[in-house]
C-alpha cells in the first residue's frame, strides 16, 4: 500500500514537473512569435516609409491595406503579399496567448499535486497498472460496436510520463482488415485523433488522466464515417487483395503478380526463380534445384550415369564408342572420373581386339586361326 | 466556512484546457452545466476529488472545493491521418 501512495505521489510530480516546463515551451514559442510579428511590422512601416519619401505612389496604394507588406522572390521578383503578422489583431491575440500561459505558469507553480494523485489513484481503479518504469497502464473497452458491426474488445495502453496511447484489438484477426486495429487505430495501435489531439494531450499533460480515458472510450466508440482508415463495409468485407493460392485478403503492396498462375500471391505462397527471375506459385518451385519447375524441366538433364537430375551446364561430355560407333553422353561431375576410367579400359580392350583381330581372322588369306584345328571342327 | 468554493472545469470546448470558477457553495453540477449549455445526456460526465479519486457524479452532486470536473463528449469523431 505504501509502495503505491509512493509510486502514485512520484508520478504525479513527474507529471507537474513536465507540465511545468510544457508551459514554459509554450511561453517561449509565443515569446519567439511576438519577436518575428514585431519584426514584420518594423519592416513593413520601413517601406511605408521609404514609398513615402520616394513618392512611389503605386508602392503606397498597395501597401495601404492592412497586412500587406513587400516580399522579394527570387522568381517573381518584388511583389505584394499578406502577411498576417503585421496586423494589430495578429499582435493582440498573441499578446492574449502570453497572459494566458503566464498566468497557467503562475497557477502550476503553485499548483498541489493532490488533484494529479486523485486522477491516478481513479485510473488505478479502472486499469491495470503494467510497469512501474516507464509508468503504463492499460484497461480494456468491451463490446466495442459501431453502427451494428462487431468491432471487438479494445485493449488500451497508456504511458503515464510521455503523450503514448496504443490501442490493441484482441477480438478479430485483424489480417483481413488491413492491420487496422479499429476504423480509427492505424496497424501500429496509434489512434487517430481528428481535431481531439490537443484536447487528448491537454488531458495528460496537466495529468487529468481520467477525462483522457474518457475521450480515448468515446472516441472507439464513434464512427466518423467521412475519414475513417478503414471502412465498415470494409471491416466486414475484408480489405485488399485475396492470394489466389490461400485465399487470405492482403493489402495490394503485399501481393506479387504472377504469370505462373495469372493471379496474385501472397508472401507465403510465392517462391522467387533466380534463373527465370520470376515468382511462382509455391507449388510450382523446386526445392533441390532452387529454380521453378519450368526451368527445371527446360535446363536440368538426367545424368547417364547415375540417373539423377543436373543442370546442363553441371554435366560433362563423354565421348564413347557405341556399338563402335562414336557418341556422347553427358555425366555429372561425380560420375565422370569413373566413366572415363570405364572409358579407357574400353579403349585398351578395343586395342587389344584390334591387335588379336589378324590372328582371329586370318584364315581370309591363308593364315591359320585360333579357332582352326580340332575345335574348329 | 466560505460561502465559495473553487473548481476546475475541463472545457469541453477549449481543446481540453482547464478553467478555474469560483461558484457559490452548494451549486450542483446539473446547475453549472445547465449555466454553460451542456446536456450531460451527451457526455460522459466525471469528478475527480482530492481523496477519493474520480467518480461520476449525479445530478444534485454539490461541488467541493479543489474538483475537477470532465465534460466529454460522447460522440468523438477520429479520423485516418
Amino acid at each position: 500500500m505504501a509502495s503505491t501512495a509512493s509510486f502514485v505521489r512520484e508520478v504525479a510530480l513527474r507529471v507537474l514537473e513536465r507540465h511545468s516546463l510544457s508551459l514554459q515551451a509554450e511561453k517561449q514559442r509565443i515569446l519567439e512569435e511576438i519577436r518575428l510579428a514585431k519584426r514584420s511590422r518594423r519592416r513593413r512601416e520601413r517601406l511605408l516609409q521609404l514609398a513615402r519619401e520616394k513618392g512611389f505612389q503605386f508602392c503606397l496604394g498597395r501597401l495601404s491595406s492592412p497586412g500587406m507588406t513587400l516580399e522579394r522572390s527570387p522568381y517573381y521578383g518584388v511583389s505584394t503579399h499578406y502577411d498576417q503578422r503585421t496586423t494589430p489583431e495578429h499582435e493582440a491575440s498573441l499578446n492574449e496567448m502570453l497572459r494566458a500561459i503566464r498566468r497557467e505558469i503562475r497557477q502550476a507553480r503553485n499548483a498541489s499535486p493532490d488533484p494529479v494523485e486523485a486522477n491516478l489513484r481513479g485510473l488505478l481503479d479502472e486499469a491495470e497498472l503494467v510497469s512501474k518504469k516507464p509508468p503504463e497502464v492499460r484497461w480494456v473497452v468491451e463490446n466495442v460496436e459501431l453502427q451494428d458491426v462487431w468491432i471487438g474488445d479494445l485493449e488500451v495502453n497508456l504511458t503515464l510520463d510521455d503523450f503514448r496511447v496504443h490501442v490493441w484489438n484482441h477480438s478479430v484477426d485483424t489480417d483481413d482488415k488491413g492491420g487496422y486495429q479499429h476504423p480509427h487505430v492505424n496497424g501500429e495501435g496509434n489512434i487517430c485523433w481528428g481535431d481531439n489531439e490537443t484536447a487528448a494531450q491537454a488531458y495528460h499533460h496537466s495529468g487529468d488522466f481520467l477525462a483522457l480515458k474518457d475521450l480515448i472510450h468515446n472516441l472507439l466508440r464513434t464512427y466518423n464515417g467521412h475519414s475513417p482508415y478503414i471502412t465498415l463495409d470494409d471491416w466486414i468485407n475484408g480489405v485488399g487483395t485475396a492470394c489466389y493460392e490461400c485465399g487470405e485478403r492482403y493489402p495490394d503492396d503485399d501481393l506479387v503478380w504472377t504469370e505462373d498462375i495469372e493471379g496474385y500471391l501472397c508472401e507465403s505462397c510465392r517462391s522467387y526463380c533466380d534463373r527465370c527471375q520470376k515468382y511462382v506459385c509455391y507449388r510450382h518451385y523446386d526445392r533441390d534445384f532452387a529454380a521453378c519447375q519450368n526451368c527445371v524441366e527446360e535446363h536440368a538433364i538426367t545424368c547417364g550415369g547415375c540417373g539423377d537430375k543436373f543442370w546442363e551446364n553441371d554435366l560433362e561430355t563423354l565421348e564413347v564408342a557405341w556399338f563402335d560407333q562414336p557418341s556422347a553422353i553427358l555425366v555429372c561431375k561425380d560420375c565422370f572420373p569413373e566413366f572415363q576410367k570405364q572409358e579407357d579400359r574400353n579403349e585398351d580392350l578395343h586395342d587389344t581386339a584390334r591387335l588379336l583381330a589378324p590372328a582371329v581372322d586370318g584364315s581370309a588369306n591363308g593364315q591359320r586361326t585360333l579357332f582352326d584345328g580340332h575345335l574348329a571342327a | 466556512m466560505s460561502n465559495k468554493v473553487t473548481i476546475t472545469y475541463l472545457n469541453r470546448d477549449g481543446g481540453g484546457f482547464a478553467e478555474r470558477h469560483t461558484l457559490d457553495a452548494g451549486t450542483t453540477v446539473a446547475q453549472f452545466l445547465e449555466v454553460r449549455g451542456v446536456n450531460a445526456d451527451n457526455c460522459t460526465v466525471r469528478i475527480v476529488r482530492t481523496g477519493q479519486g474520480g467518480f461520476t457524479p449525479t445530478a444534485d452532486e454539490v461541488f467541493q472545493e479543489g474538483d475537477r470536473l470532465s465534460c466529454v463528449p460522447l460522440k468523438i469523431e477520429g479520423a485516418s491521418a
